[in-house]
Parts: C-alpha cells; sequence; structure tokens
C-alpha cells in the first residue's frame, strides 16, 4: 500500500502526463508517418503508385491527368513512396486532420508549381485561431456593426 | 519444407490422435487446405517445442472423426473448419451448429473448394 | 422438504467495461457460483485469411500485422520470416536484430496493457493510470524509430524498412531505463497489496498437466509450470541473446500477473543485450521471385504462441494463410477455468489469459 502512496504523492505535484489537446498539439516527431503528399508537376501518372497501394486509396485519370487520394482510405505506409519512379511522392509528419466526412483530395498536373491553383494541403499542426468578428466601424453612436459572418480559419483544402 | 509430416488415412485419424496424446504431445492446432477435389487437413501437435504433423486427404463428402474425445481443444478448430470449409465431423464435443466465427448473412462455406466469392461484384470478402 | 436446484444462464458479454473486445460467454449459475460456461465468438470476423489470397504477397504484411493491434509488429515477423522461408532468402543479419528489439518493445507494451486492464477490471483505477503512463513512453519512442504508434509496419520480406541510428538507439535505452524505474512501484504493489492479493490469489488455477492438456501456450502455460517458450528454439536473434523463460508454478490469476510483470524485466534486459550485439551491415535486401511450397512458422507473441502456415503456388497470391493465435488455444482453457469460482471472479480470470479477440476470430 505505501509504495503505491508515494506514486500518488508524487503525481501530485508533477505536471500532468496529458495535454490539453486540441488547444496544445505536440510537434510532429522527424521520422513521424503522417500523410502523402505528391509534386504533380514532376508526376508521369505511371500508375504504379495506384498498383502498389495495399488500400487502393490512390485513384489515377491518366487522360485527364489527375492524382487522386483518399486520405482517409490511406494507412500512410509508404509502398507508393518507395516505388515511385519520379521519387514525387513524399511521406510528411503532419496528421490528416479529424474531419465529419470522406473527402478525396484530387490534384490537377499543371505546369508548374502554381500555388494558387494546386494549393499544398495543409493539416491543421497549430492550434486553430479563434474565430473574428468584423468590427465595421459604426456611422452613428460609437459602437461597432457587426456586418458579417466570423472569420473562420480555414481547415483543410477541400476537394471533390 | 514442413519436417516431421507423416500420411494418415482417414480411418486411422483417431489412432494416430491417441498415440500423440500418450506420448505427452501438446494439441497445436489443425490446418485446412482447399484442393481441386478435396481437402488436405494437418494435424499439428508439439512435444518439447518440436513439431510433429500428420496430413490426411479428405474428399468433399467424407465425414472426419473428430479428435475431441482425446483433445478437448480440436472441438473449437474443427466447428470453425466446419464452417469456414463446409467439412462434416461427427463426434463434436462442442458443437456450435453453424454459428461458431460466422453470421447469418455471411455466404456458407466461404472458403470451400469450388466457390468462387468474385461472382456479385466482390461480395463475401 | 427439496428444493430442485434451478440454475440461471447469465450472458456475459458480448460487451461488457472489462472487456477490451467483445466476446461472450454464457455462463450458467447456482446462485453466484458458476457452474458452466459456453464460449461464443464471431463479432469480429474479417475474413483476413481469404483477404491475403486476393492481395499479393508484398501487400499481405499490411493486411496480416492488422489482425491485432498489440501484438502487430510479431503477426509481420511470422509472416516475413515464412516468406522468406518459401522463397530461400537469407536476411541481414543486423535486420534480425532490429527485427528482435521491436518486437521486445511490443511485448512491454503490451504487457503494460493488460496490467492496466487487470487493475481496472480490479477496480484500481490509479494504477490502471499508472501502468498505461508507462506505456506511452513507449509508443512515444516507437513513433520515433518506426513512424507510428500501434500499426508499425517496419517488417518486409527481406528485412526491415527503416534503421535504427545510433542516437535513437542511446534514446531507446534511455527510455527502456526509466520504464523499469517507474515500473517497480507497480510491481509492489500487486505483489504485496492487500486488495490486489485478496481478488487475484487462488483464483481460476489451473493446474499443469490440465493446461498442457487443452492446449494452453505462453504466460498461461508458464505460470503453471511448464518451461515452454517458443523464444528458447532460437529463431531470429534470440539464439545469440542467452534466453532463459521465466516459469512460476502456482496456476492462479496472481502467477500469470506475476509472470508478465517478470517478462517485462526480462524484455528490457534483451532489448539491452540486442542493442549491444548489434552488428553493422545492410537491414534488407531485395526480393524476387514468387513463393512456392508450404511453410510452418512458430513465434512467441506476447499471448503465447502464434502458428503459422503459409502455402505458395508460384504465383505473387498465396493459396493458404493459416493463423492460430494463442488466444484460441485458450478458448477451451477457459471452459475448465470457470466452473466452481464466484460470478465476481470472471471477469479476472477471463482477463488474466490477456485474451485478443480480434487475433482469435481474424
Amino acid at each position: 500500500m505505501f509504495d503505491f502512496i508515494s506514486v500518488a504523492l508524487k503525481n501530485l505535484f508533477i505536471r500532468p502526463a496529458t495535454r490539453n489537446y486540441p488547444k496544445t498539439v505536440r510537434e510532429p516527431f522527424a521520422g513521424q508517418r503522417g500523410h502523402i503528399e505528391n509534386r504533380i508537376s514532376a508526376c508521369i501518372f505511371c500508375g504504379i503508385c495506384s498498383r502498389k497501394c495495399p488500400v487502393s486509396a490512390i485513384k489515377i485519370e491518366r487522360d485527364k491527368r489527375t492524382w487522386a487520394i483518399d486520405r482517409f482510405q490511406c494507412i500512410v505506409c509508404g509502398e507508393c513512396a518507395a516505388s515511385c519512379p519520379k521519387k514525387c511522392l513524399s511521406v510528411l509528419p503532419a496528421y490528416t486532420a479529424p474531419a465529419t466526412h470522406k473527402t478525396v483530395d484530387v490534384s490537377v498536373y499543371a505546369q508548374e508549381e502554381n500555388e494558387a491553383e494546386n494549393p499544398p494541403f495543409h493539416p491543421r499542426t497549430e492550434p486553430a485561431a479563434k474565430p473574428v468578428l468584423r468590427a465595421v466601424p459604426s456611422i452613428k453612436n460609437n459602437e461597432p456593426d457587426i456586418a458579417e459572418e466570423p472569420v473562420r480559419q480555414p481547415a483543410r483544402h477541400s476537394g471533390t | 519444407m514442413i519436417e516431421n509430416i507423416e500420411t494418415v488415412e482417414l480411418k486411422q485419424i483417431l489412432a494416430a490422435a491417441n498415440r500423440y496424446h500418450e506420448q505427452g504431445c501438446r494439441f497445436v492446432t489443425i490446418t485446412s487446405c482447399a484442393q481441386n477435389d478435396g481437402f488436405d487437413l494437418i494435424y499439428s501437435f508439439d512435444k518439447d517445442l518440436h513439431l510433429f504433423n500428420f496430413r490426411v486427404s479428405v474428399s468433399k463428402d467424407e465425414v472426419v472423426p473428430s479428435l475431441s474425445p482425446v483433445y478437448l481443444a480440436a472441438a473449437f478448430v474443427e466447428n470453425e473448419i466446419k464452417e469456414l470449409f463446409g467439412i462434416r465431423f461427427e463426434g463434436l464435443a462442442v458443437d456450435y451448429g453453424g454459428r461458431f466465427v460466422i453470421s447469418e448473412n455471411t455466404p456458407q462455406s466461404p472458403f470451400g473448394c469450388g466457390v468462387i466469392l468474385e461472382k456479385k461484384g466482390g461480395g463475401g470478402k | 422438504m427439496k428444493r430442485e436446484q434451478e440454475h440461471t444462464i447469465l450472458p456475459f458479454g458480448p460487451q461488457h467495461p472489462v472487456l477490451p473486445e467483445p466476446l461472450q460467454l454464457k455462463l450458467v449459475l447456482d446462485d453466484e457460483k458458476v457452474v458452466e460456461a459456453l464460449p461464443g465468438i464471431g463479432y469480429v470476423h474479417r475474413g483476413l485469411e481469404a483477404l491475403v489470397e486476393k492481395k499479393d504477397y508484398i501487400q499481405s504484411v499490411y493486411v496480416v500485422e492488422r489482425i491485432c493491434g498489440i501484438c502487430s509488429v510479431i503477426h509481420a515477423q511470422s509472416y516475413c520470416q515464412g516468406i522468406e522461408d518459401l522463397l530461400h532468402l537469407e536476411i541481414p543479419q543486423r535486420a534480425e536484430y532490429l527485427r528482435v528489439i521491436w518486437a521486445e518493445l511490443h511485448r512491454i507494451h503490451s504487457h503494460l496493457l493488460f496490467l492496466g486492464l487487470m487493475a481496472d477490471a480490479l477496480g484500481f483505477e490509479a494504477l490502471f493510470m499508472q501502468a498505461w503512463r508507462l506505456r506511452e513512453s513507449i509508443l512515444d519512442i516507437l513513433e520515433k524509430t518506426t513512424g507510428h504508434r500501434v500499426m508499425v509496419s517496419i517488417n518486409c520480406v527481406g528485412g526491415t524498412r527503416r534503421d535504427l541510428t545510433p542516437e535513437l538507439i542511446a534514446e531507446l535505452l534511455k527510455t527502456v531505463e526509466e520504464l523499469e524505474k517507474g515500473l517497480s512501484p507497480l510491481e509492489k504493489t500487486f505483489e504485496k497489496d492487500h486488495t490486489v492479493a485478496a481478488r487475484l490469489r487462488g483464483v481460476g488455477v489451473l493446474a499443469g498437466d490440465e493446461a498442457l492438456g487443452l492446449g494452453a501456450v505462453g504466460p498461461v502455460l508458464r505460470a503453471s509450470g511448464i518451461a515452454q517458450d517458443m523464444r528458447m528454439t532460437g529463431y531470429s536473434a534470440y539464439k545469440s541473446l542467452d534466453f532463459e523463460p521465466v516459469v512460476l508454478r502456482d496456476g492462479d490469476s496472481f502467477a500469470r500477473t506475476m509472470l508478465r510483470i517478470k517478462e517485462i524485466y526480462q524484455s528490457a534486459g534483451l532489448i539491452r543485450r540486442a542493442a549491444e550485439k548489434l552488428p553493422e551491415g545492410p537491414f534488407a535486401v531485395k526480393v524476387t521471385g514468387n513463393p512456392d511450397g508450404e511453410t510452418i512458422q512458430r513465434l512467441e507473441q506476447p499471448r503465447g504462441e502464434v502458428f503459422y502456415y503459409i502455402k505458395g503456388n508460384g504465383t505473387k497470391n498465396l493459396a493458404r494463410l493459416r493463423i492460430r493465435t494463442p488466444t484460441f488455444a485458450h478458448i477451451p482453457a477457459l471452459i475448465k477455468m470457470l466452473p466452481g469460482s464466484q460470478l465476481s471472479d470472471v471477469p479476472v480470470i477471463i482477463l488474466s489469459i490477456d485474451p485478443c479477440v480480434s487475433c482469435t476470430e481474424r
């Protein structure tokens, strides 16, 4: 009994082992397998990654030059990245953000890395910003006139 | 390559199992494999960390005597094989009547020989 | 006046707060004493043995390691060893030692999970939380070295997918040392605490010859006095690591719990010796060809001996994969341990065999 009391007493004074998720998110470790990214300008749409995938998460359409991955089907094993002949696939540390429904991320081929058309996927790694109410300066009365919906942080790049 | 494997006739299964039991072997498992015209059953036993096996060839209609009088543990494996492969066993100490591992919605004998599972658009997996 | 004995049939499970996975037991009770028990499984059958025949043999490693979340790396190791046997492939020595290090890390985290669940079944929530707090340090080191916490995908046919740098090895050894220090008060609590002893001692006794006759394996067999551990056969790198099995004599739930605690210390020692003797060289070889023939592999999972039968027919899909996991071997032992015990001891007895039902049903 006294062995455990010493543990319990110690736990009263040290900081807790849990962190306040989702307010604080741990930095991903260096070798972590979080999600798969494709550098679409280098992709030749050969289809090897689609064939090697154990769960068929990657779908490629050669004629339309699209590369689609179902983020929630993907088990992040890295077989696609290991077998890609052009080395355009990479495994990055950040996990896919939780969502309320499954979506498929489609990347369409673009000649150069055009950020505006194909913005890279940014899963949430820092705490989500609080919604900001846009205050419009008042005309009379010195009261802020809340004119629009609160601005929310975009959670993820939306696909189909 | 499997070491220590002998081939045994269907009628001599219980006698072979008794032989292993008398030497103090522990029952490990029964492996069933679908062949073109029947099944192959491999019975495995362990003594002091060495594995001893015997193989029996069974056709689709033959009834296999159960090992439960000698080894109670065999009854559960035989129930599973009965449901997945459709092989009939007699003398089971515990019989689940077809509801040990699979449910009502699963197609019957999904691993049995000659069963094609791809028919309904990949259903039955 | 004679009163006819009336028996109640109580369905224990499939959902129960103490069970980690769905398992049904139909208990026939006479007042509070169990007279008979009939187990029922089938709630998580996924037909994985058939799925492996549809995928090629390299992709099947990912299927096989997802049979169970706790013993996953040893499932992958058994499968890879079997395929390497069929392909007559010799893997580098460094890969064998690396596989042993990850397998022993999994054994530690599995036993810590068991200790937490056992403490939870007794109602000792604080001990449960402490055991799982220690387990988090192992999951973190697994994530740092392999990339994932649970389904690590580190074994592949031909070796391992990643190497361990000297910095990672130093961090791993430090984590293991801190774990041993943190485990010491928990071990003393399990051993000496009055309430724990009252709930565990003398409960669910299984004699040695009975255990052998019913086909029990692993810690259940070793706690009843029979020294059988697949690591004694010296597969993988165990032949050069001076392995001796831990054996206890009493055969009750207390012995099974203490044996698993001792095995955590044993695994920590094995990891240290393997890290010391780690040879230089490559960690994987290239794989060509298709498996042909049949092979049987038996390895030691945290719960006992796992049996793998792999049959190849020269194509890239396997002809048959048969897996017999240790919990499947303990179902008949459960039928013999339960009669004669009190209803309140049933959760403790079921947890003391460390059931992993998703392994059982695949």
